[in-house]
């Protein structure tokens, strides 16, 4: 049975299609997942289904009726639950709270909290979630939250389910988990809608999927019945090579040695915790880890971006422990910072400007202190063809460019300045596979050049297919360090905390046990 | 369109629309409350324009406008809101005046030259305070400039009441500088000095330093966003400092003009709250140091002609506060829907960026 079916779907923004004669099927009961690339229009549509936007064409029918989907409270009252990428919920309040928080028509001003946990507790046990219901939001882990972010949505009796992005930032246990909890809610009857752009979610936990690109719907398939190569097809509209895009190569002398750094956060505490490791000429190395164990700490440190607690950071040799950030770029590091708009661009700047940030007081950019703004111009107009930055503008303000643009004008600064050591912090975060590729394939060039490269990133898939050595990063130290052909599950648990030492004990254990 | 030019664009027909809105809002209102508006707008002319002496004194009037309007203009490029051109501007009357009844048997032209200098140094000085407070302990520099604007006015209300009092007048005024210091008139019979002209030229600098040098690409950059521009290398405690400083020392010289030019002695009321009306000037005229120019006079031009105005029609010279006031509300609605205008386009132009 079709619970929702959307027909002939068009929505408009200004000029832009968003939406263009989208037909979308939801069966009762299956995990249904979205794909597409970033602006492919996915939650477009499924804003238009929660009645966030208004669509300028075609219907929606739920269970075989129309329904004008006006706004979120129309969506709601007839089933449909949304849980956005981002959370909702108030640190302070415990789980029961959060969950309770604007049903107060129903709980009545004056309720007991102990019948509200129940409430809580029963539907906790139904769909294994295990939420303690008096948890304090900030006190639990953000895959628990995420399940709190459903519970909230299935408490309002929701029947479907949309789940924008929802593995975003779970480790991957969590995410493990997560599904086990939306298997049995479709097995109990409920039908889910995933929004994602991983392929790998899509293989493994969905049921069907229907595939979006620039706005339309390319097709829907059920999954068994397809191939990853083939829906990676479908979503680009090309072959994508998704494979490890490294081969072996010797690889030269130490240009960034960090030694026993300690660093700490914003809260004055300590997040990077004594780690020690080198990058040498012609190698990746990656750093994996959860969001939030001391990379982006470790990352600001080695720019010079953070103050170093003890320690020394030095590239090809030279400490840079205790220079400015300029030192730094002078001492030949390029930086790709985790985020571009606050970090990486002047936004109200043309692009050409920002692609001589770092070097607007060097020769050809400024003469003593007059800036020169022909070879400024000059540059722009280079760099803007050499990275295909779009449109081929220089004089494009740089807050109007899309996020794999901006990208590229980051990348094509630092890469242009021809670095000894490129660090990459998150570096296709939020980018569309066609970005993504690129980015990716100029990491790996500047690899094959014999530089230095530092990749720290939360996706695995992109740590394993451009590594040459991996170190895992859990708690501000590091749990050791494996190579790209790691099994997943190990990477998993040495991400969750535990040392190669420890996994190895285990093991070895399990194995006497069985004997 | 270059950077440049759309900021020469801007800082033309923004002003020019809020100017044109506010006349028309202001005849209005002058007709509402039963004045003959057409004959107070001819009052408001003649006093600017009917022969030299009032243009004169319209260019006197602009002079301090000028220069504490650009010295806002610099800060708010760089994100250093400078609501303390105020106070710089009378620590520069202060100190210009000092060397003015000091140094009495100096040349005059090394006398007026001195007092600049004395000047810019004072307000320098008092800018540098807060921009310190400001970098070092993240103190909201918009507080401490209001609270240094106010330790100026007191400590010359002490100082013309006190050790620079001149006894032979009635009011607290201070010494006349020396007379080889007063600047020379540029036209007979009319009190034009020429100190708004030297503003211009500081104008121009200041437009050449912003947009024409890299230490102007590293204080927009700082404006604009400072964790972007101190991840490419920039220091951006010493870039605010040095904006900062840059603002007071303007201010301060605008401060020693008036002295030098105009008042020949320091007084309390000195200032006339130049270094608020500067705000407004400066946000007129998009922050942009040439489009200064045009809104220093347009407000020069307000003061002086009110005064006429209620000389001849009897309409209250606080009438050009509120016309001042008028500017400013279209200015700012302008702002809001160039904003606006920008969010709406950035759609189509994301569209055309990924095709």
């Amino acid at each position: 049975m079709n619970v929702v079916e959307m027909h002939g779907i068009y929505k408009y923004f200004g000029d832009f299609c968003a939406n263009k004669n989208v037909d979308f099927t939801l069966k009762q009961g299956e995990i249904h997942a979205l794909l597409g690339e970033n602006g492919a229009g996915k939650s477009t549509l499924m804003n238009i289904l929660y009645g966030l936007y208004g669509h300028d064409e075609g219907q929606i029918l739920l269970n075989g009726n129309e329904v004008h989907m006006d706004s979120p409270s129309v969506a709601i009252e007839n089933g449909i639950g949304m849980v956005h990428q981002h959370f909702m919920l108030i640190p302070q309040l415990t789980v029961t709270q959060n969950i309770f928080l604007g049903m107060e028509k129903e709980t009545g001003v004056v309720h007991k909290i102990k019948d509200l946990d129940r409430r809580v507790q029963e539907l906790n046990d139904r769909y294994g979630f295990n939420v303690s219901p008096q948890s304090l939001i900030w006190q639990i882990p953000v895959g628990v939250q995420q399940k709190v972010e459903i519970l909230k949505v299935l408490m309002r009796n929701a029947k479907i389910l949309i789940l924008d992005e929802p593995t975003a930032v779970l480790t991957p246990h969590e995410v493990e988990e997560l599904f086990q909890s939306i298997r049995m809610l479709a097995d109990n009857g409920y039908s889910i809608i995933l929004i994602t752009h991983k392929m790998s979610e899509v293989m493994t936990y969905a049921d069907r999927v229907t595939v979006m690109r620039l706005g339309e719907v390319i097709g829907s398939v059920n999954v068994k019945d397809s191939t990853e190569e083939e829906l990676a097809h479908m979503m680009v509209g090309r072959d994508v090579n998704l494979e490890r895009q490294i081969q072996p190569q010797p690889t030269g002398g130490p240009l960034l040695e960090i030694k026993d750094l300690h660093v700490h956060n914003d809260k004055n505490l300590n997040a990077v915790n004594g780690v020690t490791f080198t990058v040498h000429a012609g190698e990746i190395v990656g750093i994996a880890g959860v969001d939030g164990n001391g990379q982006l700490e470790l990352g600001e440190a080695i720019v010079g971006g953070r103050k170093i607690e003890s320690g020394d950071v030095r590239i090809e040799g030279s400490s840079v422990a205790k220079a400015t950030i300029r030192g730094h770029l002078d001492a030949g590091l390029a930086h790709i910072p985790d985020d571009r708009l606050a970090k990486g661009l002047v936004l109200q700047f043309p692009v050409k400007q920002n692609l001589i940030m770092g070097s607007q007081r060097k020769a050809p950019f400024a003469h003593g202190l007059m800036a020169d703004n022909k070879a400024v111009t000059q540059h722009g107009g280079k760099m803007v063809q050499e990275f295909d930055i779009r449109p081929h503008d220089a004089e494009y303000l740089a807050g109007g460019l899309s996020g794999g643009n901006q990208q590229k004008v980051i990348l094509a600064r630092e890469v242009g300045r021809d670095p000894k050591v490129l660090l990459a912090i998150q570096p296709t975060r939020g980018l569309d596979i066609g970005a993504i590729e690129f980015v990716r394939s100029k990491l790996v060039e500047e690899r094959s050049k014999g530089k230095a490269v530092l990749l720290i990133s939360t996706d695995l898939d992109e740590i394993r297919s451009l590594s040459d050595r991996i170190l895992v990063m859990h708690g501000g130290r590091f749990m050791g360090e494996v190579s790209a052909d790691v099994d997943i599950g190990k990477l998993g648990l040495m991400m969750a905390g535990k040392s190669e030492a420890e996994i190895l004990a285990a093991s070895v254990g399990k194995g006497g046990g069985e004997k | 369109m270059s950077e440049k030019i759309k900021e020469l664009g801007q800082a033309f027909w923004k002003p020019l629309l809020a100017v044109v809105a506010s006349v028309v809002c202001s005849w209005l209102l002058l007709t509402a409350f039963g004045y003959p508006a057409n004959e107070a707008f001819v009052s408001l002319w003649e006093a600017t324009f009917k022969n030299m002496r009032v243009f004169g004194n319209t260019l006197n009037k602009a002079c301090p406008l000028l220069f504490t309007g650009i010295a806002v203009a610099i800060g708010n490029r760089g994100s250093v809101f400078n609501i303390g051109a105020e106070g710089q501007f009378i620590m520069g009357c202060t100190a210009a005046t000092w060397v003015g009844i000091t140094f009495t048997g100096m040349p005059g032209p090394l006398l007026m030259v001195l007092m600049v200098l004395a000047g810019a140094l004072a307000g320098a000085a008092w800018a540098f305070i807060p921009g310190l407070l400001k970098t070092k302990f993240s103190i909201s520099e918009i507080i401490t400039t209001i609270m240094f604007n106010y330790i100026a006015l007191q400590l010359v209300g002490f100082l013309v009441r006190n050790p620079m009092r001149d006894m032979s007048q009635a009011e607290p005024q201070s010494y006349s500088i020396a007379e080889q210091g007063f600047m020379p008139y540029l036209i007979a019979k009319t009190k034009l000095h020429p100190g708004f002209f030297f503003g211009c030229i500081v104008a121009v600098i200041i437009f050449v330093l912003l947009f024409k040098t890299y230490f102007g690409y590293e204080v927009r950059a700082v404006g604009y966003n400072s964790t972007a521009a101190k991840y490419g290398g920039i220091s951006v405690n010493r870039t605010m400092i040095l904006t900062m400083l840059i603002s007071g020392a303007l201010a301060g010289m605008g401060g020693a003009f008036e002295v030098a030019g105009s008042a020949h002695y320091l007084y309390e009321k000195i200032s006339n709250g130049y270094g608020y009306t500067a705000i407004a000037v400066s946000i007129l005229a998009n922050n942009n140091p040439i489009g200064v120019i045009f809104s220093s006079l347009l407000f020069g031009f307000l003061a002086s002609g009110s005064t006429a105005m209620q000389r001849t029609i009897g309409v209250s010279s606080s009438f050009a506060d509120i016309v001042q006031g008028i500017i400013i509300i279209f200015v700012a609605v302008a702002t809001v829907s160039r904003v606006k205008k920008a969010k709406k386009a950035s759609k189509p132009v994301k569209k055309e960026a990924k095709q």
